[in-house]
């Protein structure tokens, strides 16, 4: 089952990136005066732009083992994207589309078009230390939260905006709460820790490495770290990104699941 | 005979040599040209009881998947599997080797390149096609895989090509003679019309639409075997976020005989710690509700649509769960509710690294003699597995 996992937990991705890079932009000067919540979508969509296509590595590090999955992703907004994965060999090939709130794996090798049904999203991604229950209901950190600035801190030698994230009473998340670090001059998300609704924490996300990519500068390697498990981390590293590429809805298709390489 | 050995040989040669460079110089190749594929190393020991006499053999499984995209517009694919068996099972049941490269394609694309007292060497091109894509349209010609299926059991509509549930080694499965015409009239509906020869020059030609709606993928086809008249429908959608899907097809033959229907219901359920359960059941008008022995697991070649089971109805049910990211194991089963036979296949599955895995495996069949599943006897696998 392994495979099968691994398999609906790529359709993840997107979301994870998108939650990973929360932020960018270089946009100074004007974060005087703003709100919590324009500081969070700023970071919001300068992660996600109106569309992207990247090349990204994930590797789950465990003491004694690591396991890395490679794919190239193309999204539009945030109704539809593309997976197509590069490694391990045994996966080269597949694809996964996301349409809204359906999605389709495309297994090459048995020619077959598999519909994935909303109970595999619940899993986690091989294991590793994410949950995605709110990523696969396609929650917002700008529309299912309320925002609130704490004050500012410095995080690894970076001013940031230090918000507290409250989930709205019916959004479909699992935190409690959240706490992000948005740096102040260039609204990356530096920092985020991720509370249960018990108040604990449960994981902590650290960005380094910011990088030019393509129109815009943004932290290019995200770990995330379970608070429990202080020994085990999932590193996305973004090799290559081009942000406001000229994707219609129809690139997001079965045909082109087919033809994509 | 010598004569075709001797042609025979280099080929394979050269597949597995490519193969090596393949591996140690990566996968990507320049100019469109990419090359992957596997080496298994299968142990397997048979027994009709444990305390009868063992079989054991080995299989050294290599497949080859050469694919050649010199433009957007078109592709050319060519896969070759190449088996090593030896040992008991070769030694004790020599016939195995009589019937080893019998294609039953048009074309004979399957060899046997040597075979001894204790060996049996095949090698099988079960894909090589080319293919064109223009706007919406795509055109596939050659050895190709055609796969209707929706179910992750049983698949009614799948009627180019048909498997063994129990073939756990063939994950690809083999490969059609075929052309096949597909239109594309929205991103998640397509027309294929897909037309086939067998190497007895018998004709199977059918029609199937696939769309979405209502949150849920459909659809219906219709074609002529060398047989029947086949109607058929599927689909695949959810119920309570648990996968939930079917399949139906209709047989009617041309010779006046009886008609039969043949579907199946598929679903599953993931929660959210990784545990994953699934249960099917396959219906078959014409099945037997008495023992529904088939005397040997039947050859690939002979398998069918209409031949899924010979029970009225069979039941599934697997579950399966994540011990760690690195081991899953599950348990599969197979019940005929008349003749009270079954099948049992426990499994364990190991990431070594990125790319190497090994699995163990258990397939036990029970039941009385004559019974569906009665006589099948027990086998073990080891599989060793890399991927390049």
């Amino acid at each position: 089952m392994t495979r099968t996992r691994i398999r609906h937990e790529m359709m993840m991705l997107p979301h994870y990136t998108s939650l990973f890079l929360l932020g960018l932009i270089p946009l100074m000067g004007i974060a005087q005066g703003m709100s919590a919540t324009e500081i969070i979508r700023k970071a919001d969509d300068k992660t996600r732009g109106k569309s992207s296509y990247g090349v990204l590595s994930m590797t789950i590090e465990r003491p004694g083992w690591s396991r890395t999955v490679e794919m190239k992703s193309w999204s539009l907004g945030t109704e539809y994207s593309m997976i197509y994965i590069l490694s391990p060999a045994r996966e080269k090939g597949q694809v996964f589309l996301k349409r809204g709130t359906e999605m389709w794996n495309w297994v090459p090798g048995i020619e077959r078009m598999i519909k994935i049904p909303p109970s595999m999203m619940m899993q986690s991604w091989m294991g590793s230390d994410f949950t995605n229950d709110d990523l696969v209901r396609e929650s917002s950190i700008v529309k299912d939260y309320t925002h609130k600035l704490m004050g500012r801190e410095m995080v690894r030698e970076r001013e940031c905006f230090r918000i507290l994230l409250t989930p709205r009473e019916d959004a479909p998340v699992v935190w409690g709460k959240i706490i992000a670090w948005v740096t102040t001059d260039s609204f990356d998300s530096w920092m985020s820790e991720y509370y249960d609704e018990d108040g604990s924490l449960v994981s902590t996300q650290h960005s380094y490495k910011p990088q030019r990519m393509g129109d815009r500068v943004i932290p290019t390697e995200m770990v995330l770290i379970p608070a429990d498990k202080p020994a085990q981390r999932t590193v996305l590293i973004i090799k290559e990104m081009k942000f406001d590429q000229a994707l219609q809805e129809s690139f997001f298709s079965q045909q082109n699941m087919k033809k994509v390489r | 005979m010598t004569t075709i050995h001797m042609k025979k040989v280099p080929l394979i040669l050269v597949l597995l040599i490519l193969g090596g460079c393949a591996a140690l110089f990566s996968q990507e190749r320049d100019r469109g040209w990419t090359l992957n594929g596997y080496v298994k190393d299968l142990q397997s020991v048979w027994m009709q009881d444990i305390r009868d006499p063992w079989v054991t053999w080995t299989t050294l499984h290599n497949r080859l998947d050469f694919r050649y995209a010199p433009a957007d517009w078109v592709n050319a694919v060519i896969s070759a599997r190449n088996n090593l068996v030896f040992g008991e099972l070769i030694t004790s049941y020599p016939m195995l080797a009589t019937t080893a490269d019998r294609d039953p394609g048009l074309l004979d694309l399957s060899w046997k390149p040597g075979h001894g007292a204790s060996y049996l060497m095949t090698t099988q091109l079960d894909r090589a096609f080319v293919e064109f894509s223009r706007n919406k349209w795509n055109l596939r010609l050659g050895r190709q895989r055609v796969n209707w299926g929706i179910g992750l059991v049983w698949n009614p509509n799948d009627l180019f090509n048909t498997f063994s549930y129990f073939d756990f080694d063939y994950e690809e499965r083999p490969g059609s003679d075929a052309v096949k015409l597909e239109y594309f009239s929205s991103s998640t509906a397509a027309m294929q019309l897909v037309g086939k020869l067998d190497s007895a020059h018998q004709g199977t030609v059918a029609l199937m639409y696939r769309f979405n709606r209502w949150n849920y993928d459909f659809q219906w086809l219709v074609g002529t075997t060398p047989t029947d008249l086949v109607i058929g429908a599927g689909w695949a959608g959810q119920v309570l976020k648990g996968g939930f899907r079917g399949e139906a097809s209709w047989f009617k033959p041309r010779d006046g005989g009886r008609s039969q229907l043949v579907a199946t219901l598929d679903g599953d359920y993931t929660l959210r710690d990784g545990w994953y359960f699934h249960g099917a059941l396959l219906f078959n008008s014409a099945g037997t509700t008495g023992k529904a022995g088939a005397g040997l697991i039947m050859p690939e070649s002979e398998l069918s649509v209409k031949t899924l089971t010979r029970s009225r109805i069979s039941l599934f049910a697997q579950a399966a769960y994540p011990l760690t990211p690195l081991i899953s194991l599950g348990m599969a089963g197979i019940l005929n509710p008349f003749d009270r036979s079954g099948f049992m296949g426990p499994s364990a599955e190991f990431s070594l690294a990125d790319n190497a895995s090994v699995m163990i495996l258990a397939q036990v069949f029970e039941g009385q003699s004559g019974t569906e599943f009665g006589d099948y006897g027990k086998l073990g696998h080891i599989r060793l597995r890399w991927s390049f």
